[in-house]
């Protein structure tokens, strides 16, 4: 142990990537590869009557132009494949948006001009494409994943009736997009019965699965190599049509074929956070105590699936209420799948969040002060204790920092010139999953160590802090240690989503490194050669490479010695299961609102976490800077619209979408408590990517009221919301 | 048929003009702040490009007879590190305009090549009673900025000439730009105001950004503060609220706004109204704190 865990250490693939040396998926050059262009569906409903592909086809470079016509049948595999049916089996049009045909040229400006001379003529039903127009026909999808959406602890309506005080509103968020700033890319290479795939996905082991299903083929026949993402954020941690539709375009046509989405197809092919309207009942005793929560969420869901990704797990579990009754309803629409989105209980949390600030006014209490009062020291829902919980503490110390005890509750009190200044706060909270998750470490002849593991890093720092640990536990120095990620070749292991890579893998790099430090000082102290010959093994210590006896550092022999003169490599694997929770923080923000031209600005931003320890406080402070800007997003911007008679996306680019700038956010403060999770087997980190962000809309909109005694309950809140 | 597209890369201002003549349609770009845009959504697919990035004539800028002689091309990170004294409004709007990296290639000639309603730099070439230099192998010709601008990204520009250079007189007071966006950068602009005030001829210049077809003067609003303004006591608590009021509600009278998805023609009145207040209160203040 050197001390390297937790240090904020650079990224080990930063050179990699701002030089380019960094391969992502569209980047690996494969020889005789053609490349795909998808031609999508313009009507949302309806049935392909006439597809006419002679005009692409004679564009000079065409290769193919494949349709349902052509595509052998694909079975519709199970998740993560989301989607309820694989398009271009058949003539039948589920969204706008889905593919309808597949161009194959020799160049990409080749294969999207051809795509473009495609004629497709349908017979379109008129579509659905808003909640408000067809709520009367929400009902309660069936299980989901194994799980119900309906979830009832004790008496919800009776203990509401009985409250002393009530809260209750409706909340709303729109329809969002996920928009990683790398596209996804697929390139297909078969080899008579095998298939490789150069892949932008989260989770090459759920990709092999999905292909498995879909081709009908053994999972040892497929490869998914996929070392870099640019980003991901849930559009590329399910498998995508575009996937098997290409894999199978390139088998027919015999070469290797690489489709990679425009932006603009990335608004229909690979999910999005569902528009959601949801209605709250608080009940409460006039100190604040919550005596029962009534949460009925209404999702936009699709006529082919029923996924609901955006369940109301703080509304069951962030809070000691007795009496909870959760309904996550859904409408079927004529809309492409929606998926999970980065920190998906944001959308439920929101609401939750902005309701205890209306209950907290309502009651004349501070809004920390009824967050404590009404704090969870044991699971509510399961009442189970929890192995660590510091979300006290975090409550403590961000309201210091950020001057809490100054703020004047009266809203509209606080004011700077003509601008009206707001301090809203909320609790951050998500779940994190454990996988099972497998590494290979090799100390190689050189001594220096190898690991290997099929997660991926999506830009999140995974290289480094496994990197970190391996070289922590070996006792070697950080460059002497290379990770390799991104291929199904190396052991399986975690998904890069649901904040689980950390949870999941840390623990077996954690072992195998211990393992191989352990097997080395073994063949050291057996071997004569050695200057550690005979030393009890557990009294040799390494450090920076080296081996020690305590107490007798004269003594030393190197992981370089003693590999040489065993002459080949010492090969270990780390395999461990972790479990999955929650982590918890809390967000402080102050907004500056100028009345008369209704602007707004997010001018300061507190946050403190537990996240049990940190591995990186470099790589955590970065996900929180991710987070909070996804939050000030979620609140004041992110929309996509839909056009309700044609149920197409409107704004399906980045000038039109708009995300936050830099000019739009201020820098972030983060604190961390900091202290080891006992329940975890990550060295006592817990899972943390997706947990800050999550009070940032309902922070923002709490201190709108504080700004300006108005209380939005639909975001994005933009201009026309504010004047 | 794949439709190929030209691209032109002229050396010399001399062979610009040549090629812009030989190819009236070619599209003159320098930033690509409005050029990529169209292009990359596949709204238009011009026959060729004409890249003026490598004209050394359009890259400088020099002082002539109390006049800025701005070239084409000089990007806005220049303007602003280089003309903040003598330009100061165009410079602060040349702050506003798309991020760090479109403000090292895009200069005000492709702001006014495209001669759309919502470009950052005409109000405050509008506020200053700039002209603009055009050229083509018939010659050079100078437009003053208002006839320049005909209707939505149309200019008084013929097929065969490029936007060689703007000539911006110097300050002659205190100059200010305002801007409201969906955001806070990276975005057009919902409405802008810039306003320049000549404290030696004691008049006001005025330009109203993305609430008309074109870029606008408020002439009436112009008027009235040159005339009321109590220039011979400027102290901050000179310029009355009444003022001020009115003075914002002649510029919101002079816009042509129009509903969009950006924001509505009320909003944009609205918020000229303010702009055009606010403004004239920190030009006031600089005009008494000299």
């Amino acid at each position: 142990m050197t001390g390297l865990v937790g240090r904020g250490v650079a990224r080990v693939d930063g050179r990699a990537k701002v030089t380019g040396a960094a391969r992502y998926a569209a980047d690996h050059e494969i020889p005789g590869m053609l490349h795909g262009h998808l031609v999508l569906s313009t009507v949302a409903r309806g049935e392909i009557t006439e597809l006419d592909t002679s005009a692409a086809l004679a564009l000079p470079g065409v290769v193919a132009v494949l349709t349902h016509r052509d595509l052998p049948p694909l079975r519709v595999p199970s998740f993560p494949y989301l989607k309820g049916f694989v398009p271009m089996q058949d003539t039948r049009v589920h969204h706008s948006g889905q593919p309808v045909a597949h161009v194959v040229a020799e160049t990409p400006e080749q294969a999207r001009e051809a795509a473009n001379l495609v004629r497709v003529r349908y017979r379109a039903e008129r579509p659905t494409a808003h909640l408000a127009h067809a709520l009367d026909e929400a009902f309660l999808p069936p299980l989901f994943r194994d799980e119900p959406n309906e979830f009832v602890r004790g008496d919800a309506g009776a203990a509401l009736e009985a409250a002393a005080v009530r809260v209750e509103q409706d909340y709303s968020s729109p329809m969002m997009h996920h928009n990683p700033i790398e596209p996804h890319s697929s390139t297909a290479v078969w080899d008579g019965n095998s298939l490789t795939l150069y892949e932008s996905a989260q989770g090459i082991v759920f990709t092999r699965r999905v292909v498995s299903i879909a081709f009908d083929l053994p999972e040892a026949n497929i490869r998914i190599i996929s070392p870099y993402l640019g980003g991901g954020f849930g559009a590329k941690g399910p498998t995508w049509s575009h996937t098997l539709l290409n894999a199978a375009v390139a088998r027919e046509v015999g070469r290797p074929v690489r489709v990679t989405l425009t932006r603009a197809q990335m608004y229909t092919m690979n999910g999005h956070r569902a528009e959601y309207r949801r209605n709250l009942r608080l009940g409460a005793t006039r100190e604040g105590r919550l005596t029962a929560i009534v949460d009925t969420s209404t999702a936009q869901l699709t006529r082919t699936d029923h996924g609901v990704y955006n369940t109301s797990e703080s509304t069951l579990r962030l809070y000691d209420c007795p009496n909870v009754h959760v309904r996550q309803l859904g409408v079927r629409l004529d809309l492409p799948s929606s998926s999970y989105m980065r920190s998906p209980e944001t959308t439920a949390h929101f609401g939750l969040e902005t309701a205890l600030d209306e209950l907290a006014h309502e009651l004349g209490v501070d809004p920390v002060e009824l967050r404590i009062r009404n704090h969870a020291s044991a699971d509510p829902h399961s009442g189970e204790p929890y192995s660590s919980k510091h979300l006290l503490d975090c409550y403590r110390i961000a309201a210091r920092a950020f001057g809490w005890a100054r703020r004047d509750p009266r809203p509209g009190s606080m004011r700077d010139g003509n601008v009206r200044v707001g301090w809203g706060m909320a609790t951050e909270t998500h779940t994190f999953s454990a996988i099972q998750s497998n590494v290979e470490l090799t100390v190689d002849v050189d001594g220096r160590a190898t690991l290997r593991a099929a997660t991926q890093e999506i830009g999140t720092g995974t290289y480094t802090v496994i990197t970190q640990v391996a070289a922590d536990e070996l006792g070697m120095p950080l460059e002497h240690v290379t990770t390799l990620l991104g291929d199904t070749a190396y052991p399986d292991a975690a998904l890069s989503a649901a904040s689980a890579t950390v949870a999941s893998v840390i623990g077996p790099v954690s072992q195998a490194a211990q393992d191989a430090r352990k097997a080395v000082i073994a063949l050291a102290v057996a071997d004569p050669r050695s200057p550690l010959h005979g030393v009890p093994a557990e009294d040799v210590v390494a450090e920076r490479g080296y081996l020690f006896a305590r107490g007798d550092r004269g003594r030393r022999d190197s992981y370089r010695g003693a590999l040489a003169r065993h002459g080949r490599p010492v090969i270990v694997t780390g395999s461990r299961l972790n479990s999955s929770g929650h982590s918890y923080g809390a967000v402080f923000v102050e907004v500056r609102f100028d009345p008369r031209l209704a602007t707004l600005r997010v001018s300061r931003v507190v946050t403190a976490y537990d996240p049990g320890r940190v591995l990186n406080h470099r790589t955590a402070h970065g996900q929180v800077i991710g987070g909070v800007t996804w939050g000030i997003g979620f609140a004041l911007m992110e929309h996509t619209m839909v056009d309700p008679h044609t149920a197409r996306v409107v704004n399906p680019n980045l000038s039109t979408y708009l995300v936050p700038v830099s000019a739009d956010t201020p820098s972030v403060e983060s604190f961390f408590v900091d202290r080891p999770d006992k329940g975890s087997t990550a060295l006592g980190a817990r899972g943390f990517g997706e947990t800050p962000g999550t009070g940032v809309p309902a922070a923002i909109g709490n201190a709108i009221f504080h700004a300006t005694g108005r209380r939005l309950r639909d975001v994005p809140f933009t201009r026309d919301k504010l004047l | 048929m794949v439709v190929s597209m030209d691209f032109l890369r002229p050396a010399s201002l001399a062979e610009a003009l040549e090629l812009k003549a030989a190819n009236p349609d070619a599209v003159p770009i320098a930033g690509g702040t409005d050029v990529m845009v169209e292009l990359n959504f596949d709204k238009r697919r011009p026959a060729a490009l004409l890249d003026l990035g490598r004209v050394p004539e359009l890259a400088t800028w020099r002082a002539e007879n109390g006049r800025v002689r701005l070239g084409a091309t000089v990007p806005y990170t220049r303007i602003v590190d280089e003309l903040g004294d003598v330009l100061p409004g165009l410079a602060m709007a040349a702050r506003t305009v798309g991020s760090p990296q479109i403000r090292n290639r895009a200069g005000v000639g492709g702001n006014l090549g495209s001669a759309s309603p919502a470009g950052d730099a005409h109000p405050p070439l509008l506020a200053t009673g700039a002209d603009v230099e055009v050229a083509s192998t018939r010659g050079t010709r100078t437009v003053p900025i208002g006839e320049f601008f005909l209707g939505p990204k149309r200019s008084a520009l013929a097929a065969d000439e490029l936007v060689t250079a703007v000539l911006v007189p110097v300050a002659a007071g205190p100059q200010q730009f305002a801007k409201v966006g969906t955001r806070n950068a990276m975005v057009i602009a919902v409405c802008s105001f810039g306003l320049a005030l000549d404290t030696t001829r004691r008049t006001v210049g005025t330009g109203i950004g993305s609430a008309g077809p074109v870029p606008l003067r408020a002439a009436a609003a112009e008027d009235f503060a040159a005339e009321v303004l109590p220039w011979d006591e400027p102290a901050a608590n000179t310029l009355t609220d009444d003022t001020a009021k009115e003075f914002g509600e002649l510029v919101a009278a002079a816009a042509r706004p129009i509903d969009d998805v950006r924001g509505s023609a009320a909003y944009r009145r609205h918020a000229l109204a303010v702009l055009a207040r606010r403004t004239l209160r920190w030009a006031w203040q600089d005009v008494s704190g000299r």
